[in-house]
C-alpha cells in the first residue's frame, strides 16, 4: 500500500516538473517571437490582419 | 494578411478630410511589434458635427458605408466595406482611456507609406483593455505586457 502511496507521489512530482517546463518553454519562445518582432522595421510588423472567412471564422 | 494597403488607404482618407484620429486596438499594439492580430482597425476621434461630416465623406471616398452596429448603447461609427474587407471603428469614447486629448498627447507618430499616422502608446491600449475587460481583452493582456516589458528593458 505504502509502496503504491509513493509510485503515486512520483508520477505527480514528474508530472508537475514536465508541466513547469513546458510553461517555462513557451514563456521563452513568447520572450524570443517579442524580440524578433521588437527588431523588425514597421514594414515587416505589418502581416497583423485576419480576414473573414466565407463559412466563419479568419484567417492571417 | 499585410494591413499596408487598406491602412494606406484609409490614413490617405484621413489626411484628405483632415479627420483627426489615433489608432488604438490590436493594430496598434502590433504596430508597437506585439505578436498580436486583428480583423479591423480601430480609432478614437472626437465626435463633433465637423468630424462626422468627415467621416461620412471618408467612408463615401472608401466606396464604404458607416453602421453603427451598438446604437444606442454604444457611439461606434463602423466603415464597412465588404467587397475589400475593410472594417474600420470609430470611437469617440473608450474605456480607461480619459480623453482623446490625453491619448494623442501620448501616442507615437508613425510614418505609413510616406503619410504620418498617430499610434495610440502601449500604456494606453493595455489600460484600455483592461478597463474593457473583456474576454477577448484579456487574453491578449500577458502578451501586451511582456512586449511593453521587453521595449522598456531595450
Amino acid at each position: 500500500m505504502a509502496r503504491k502511496g509513493n509510485r503515486s507521489a512520483t508520477v505527480s512530482r514528474q508530472r508537475a516538473k514536465a508541466l513547469a517546463a513546458l510553461e517555462a518553454e513557451s514563456e521563452r519562445q513568447l520572450d524570443e517571437l517579442i524580440r524578433r518582432r521588437l527588431a523588425l522595421p514597421l514594414e515587416k510588423r505589418m502581416n497583423f490582419l485576419r480576414r473573414r472567412l466565407p463559412g466563419g471564422g479568419s484567417a492571417l | 494578411m499585410n494591413a499596408m494597403p487598406l491602412l494606406t488607404r484609409v490614413l490617405r482618407a484621413l489626411h484628405e478630410h483632415r479627420l483627426e484620429a489615433v489608432l488604438i486596438g490590436n493594430a496598434a499594439a502590433a504596430m508597437h511589434g506585439a505578436p498580436v492580430t486583428t480583423l479591423d482597425f480601430d480609432f478614437m476621434f472626437r465626435e463633433t458635427p465637423t468630424n462626422l461630416r468627415k467621416l461620412k465623406s471618408l467612408a463615401a471616398d472608401l466606396h464604404a458605408m458607416i453602421l453603427r452596429p451598438f446604437y444606442p448603447v454604444s457611439r461606434l461609427y463602423r466603415v464597412v466595406d465588404d467587397d475589400t474587407g475593410l472594417q474600420v471603428d470609430f470611437m469617440p469614447q473608450i474605456h480607461g482611456v480619459r480623453s482623446f486629448e490625453g491619448l494623442r498627447s501620448r501616442s507615437a507618430v508613425r510614418d505609413v507609406d510616406g503619410l504620418l499616422l498617430r499610434v495610440a502608446s502601449l500604456d494606453d491600449i493595455i489600460a484600455s483593455k483592461k478597463a474593457a475587460g473583456r474576454d477577448r481583452d484579456k487574453a491578449v493582456l500577458p502578451i501586451l505586457e511582456k512586449t511593453l516589458k521587453t521595449m522598456r528593458k531595450r
